[in-house]
């Protein structure tokens, strides 16, 4: 169960910050140099799959119905911990 | 912005602050009351955590009952849980008015523990505000505008998607506070909507009760009567031998499940037609309905048993369930805590570029000062007054008459101290008023070394995020509030 949660977590966590990369501006803060054409997608389409996976570690330890209410929680987890993040050298 | 984007920028500005003043708190409360029975086992210092079986427990309960309320027509009998890990028996003639006491899990002595509310108190304030039913219909008021600042807020703070992830603490200070109002207010906006709209879906029947009313001949009841089945039956006069109860517990366990069962209720002991009823947990179901069994007193024999429910009625107790969080276990008792608080914080963070805004442009009179006072007490005074109530909860004599009642007492007084602090240090009192909060919470850990008589695991975690949430206080008030005084 804990095991999983972790899973579940780290998943999130690195979908979101996926998603942060997909965005120029925070690619840009990230890696000092503006993103390649084409690129962003592919950081959002990774992102989407890492937070689709995380469903699997929810659904497997918590259940269908409560695995789902899980993993929309820790989507919050995720968008804030990736922004603390992101914000350390603004 | 066009004049439908104004209009819904001066909803969501100026009723969101002014509808924070309550929802803030209920949201605190609400927060708390996610873990009502750790913060209730905190209040109680009497009660020791300790390692208990359910089966010896049934037996010593059964025990004490036999002592006191022999003659009683009902029993009721609360297991050691691992969240509340004490006996608590009920005996008397009305199931809902029964004569209490609480047993140590282990040894069955009967515990001098003092007289509070304990967590449930949270759970009142959230749900009803102490006001029962004119508590419910502003509970549910400002439930529904929230729905309505939710969307207005979506539409108004266009940038939320192209700013998502953005965070600029160094920026300017407007620009700071906005980036939490948003970043928080998007990240928890799933379960804002979900926790908001469910909460008023739950007291939808105490402020719109015309509908039962009309169908079910004036009983609110009834119709959850139709739903919920009794298996009951009349004492027959004649006496019984009841068998143990631990008996019962094993034959309740083979019925719905091992280590599922918390609570029994008994009918007529001492009698022939005698019942027991026990109740199955919902932690691990969305649905908030409790499977139930009744079994024969003295054969023992299944009398009655509901484990399919009607399907409108388990979805609606879905969304029951849902709000109040009895699934899934600590992981999402912590989500709920968390999401609870950061949506408080989003409401706070939205009171304060309000309140800052509207200084710049109208300087600080008198009606600024107001503002100013009711946010800041509705904020940072709430927190105060909830540490004001556990604080009182240790220093308040054990055996003071009506103990329970000072502690809210404490609570509110506490709180009108903070409004009026508020209204008479101005801008700054955001910042005192946190550092204070954030030292409150932090020394919950040493109040509790000295009145908590000796250490208990449990209490030990309440302590230990009491320190965390207080670290927290004093960071946001040095880092958010620092040298602002009067800005």
């Amino acid at each position: 169960m804990t095991l999983l949660f972790i899973v579940a977590l780290l998943l999130i966590v690195a979908g979101m910050a996926g998603l942060a990369l997909g965005m120029a501006r925070h690619f840009q803060a990230v890696f000092r140099h503006p993103p390649a054409a084409g690129v962003l997608h592919w950081w959002r389409g990774a992102g989407w799959l890492l937070l689709g996976l995380a469903l699997l570690p929810c659904v497997a330890g918590w259940g269908v119905a409560i695995g789902i209410v899980l993993w929309s929680g820790l989507l919050a987890a995720g968008v804030i911990a990736v922004a603390l993040y992101l914000a350390r050298d603004r | 912005m066009n004049a439908l984007g104004k209009a819904l920028l001066g909803l969501h500005a100026w009723g969101g602050m002014v509808f924070s003043w309550l929802l803030v708190p209920i949201f605190i409360a609400g927060s708390l009351a996610v873990f009502e029975p750790e913060i209730s086992h905190w209040m109680r210092p009497e009660v020791k955590f300790a390692d208990f079986s359910q089966s010896t427990a049934a037996m010593l309960g059964e025990a004490r009952l036999r002592q006191v309320g022999a003659e009683s027509a009902v029993w009721r009998l609360r297991l050691p849980t691992e969240r509340a890990p004490s006996i608590g028996i009920g005996w008397g003639e009305n199931p809902r008015a029964l004569q209490e006491e609480t047993l140590e899990a282990v040894s069955g002595q009967p515990l001098q523990v003092r007289a509070t509310r304990g967590g449930h108190f949270f759970t009142d304030l959230h749900a009803e505000l102490l006001l029962e039913a004119p508590g419910k219909w502003i509970v549910g008021a400002v439930g529904i505008f929230m729905l309505a600042a939710l969307v207005s807020g979506v539409l108004i703070h266009h940038r939320i998607l192209r700013d998502f992830f953005t965070l600029r603490p160094r920026a300017n200070r407007r620009r700071a506070w906005l980036d939490v109002h948003n970043l928080v207010g998007v990240a928890t906006l799933p379960f804002l909507l979900m926790i908001t709209y469910t909460g008023v879906v739950i007291l939808a029947e105490a402020f719109m009760p015309a509908a039962t009313y009309a169908l079910y001949d004036g009983k609110p009841r009834a119709n959850r009567a139709e739903v919920l089945k009794t298996f009951e039956r009349k004492a027959s006069g004649e006496a019984g031998q009841l068998l143990p109860l631990a008996e019962h517990l094993a034959a309740a366990e083979r019925e719905l499940g091992a280590g599922t069962i918390s609570n029994l209720l008994i009918r007529h002991p001492a009698d022939r037609n005698g019942l027991v009823q026990a109740y199955r947990h919902v932690n691990d179901r969305l649905s908030a309905v409790a499977d139930h069994v009744t079994f024969d007193a003295v054969s023992g024999e299944v009398f009655g048993k509901q484990v399919d429910w009607n399907p409108m009625a388990y979805a609606y107790r879905a969304q029951v369930g849902l709000h109040v969080v009895h699934f899934g276990g600590s992981a999402l008792r912590w989500l709920y805590f968390i999401s609870g608080l950061l949506g408080a914080a989003m409401m706070a963070a939205g009171t304060v570029l309000f309140l800052r805004k509207r200084r710049q442009r109208h300087g600080a009179g008198r009606s600024q000062r107001w503002l100013e006072a009711f946010g800041i007490a509705s904020v940072s005074g709430g927190l105060l007054a909830c540490l004001g109530y556990f604080w009182s909860n240790r220093l308040l004599p054990v055996a003071l008459d009506g103990r329970a009642g000072y502690e809210v007492v404490a609570f509110f007084t506490v709180w009108a101290a903070a409004l009026a602090h508020a209204g008479w240090r101005g801008w700054a009192a955001w910042r005192e008023q946190f550092m204070l909060a954030g030292l409150l919470a932090v020394l919950i850990l040493p109040l509790d070394q000295f009145t908590g008589g000796g250490p208990d695991v449990m209490r030990q975690g309440f302590d230990l995020t009491a320190v965390l949430l207080g670290g927290l206080l004093l960071l946001i008030g040095w880092r958010f509030f620092g040298g602002e005084a009067e800005r």
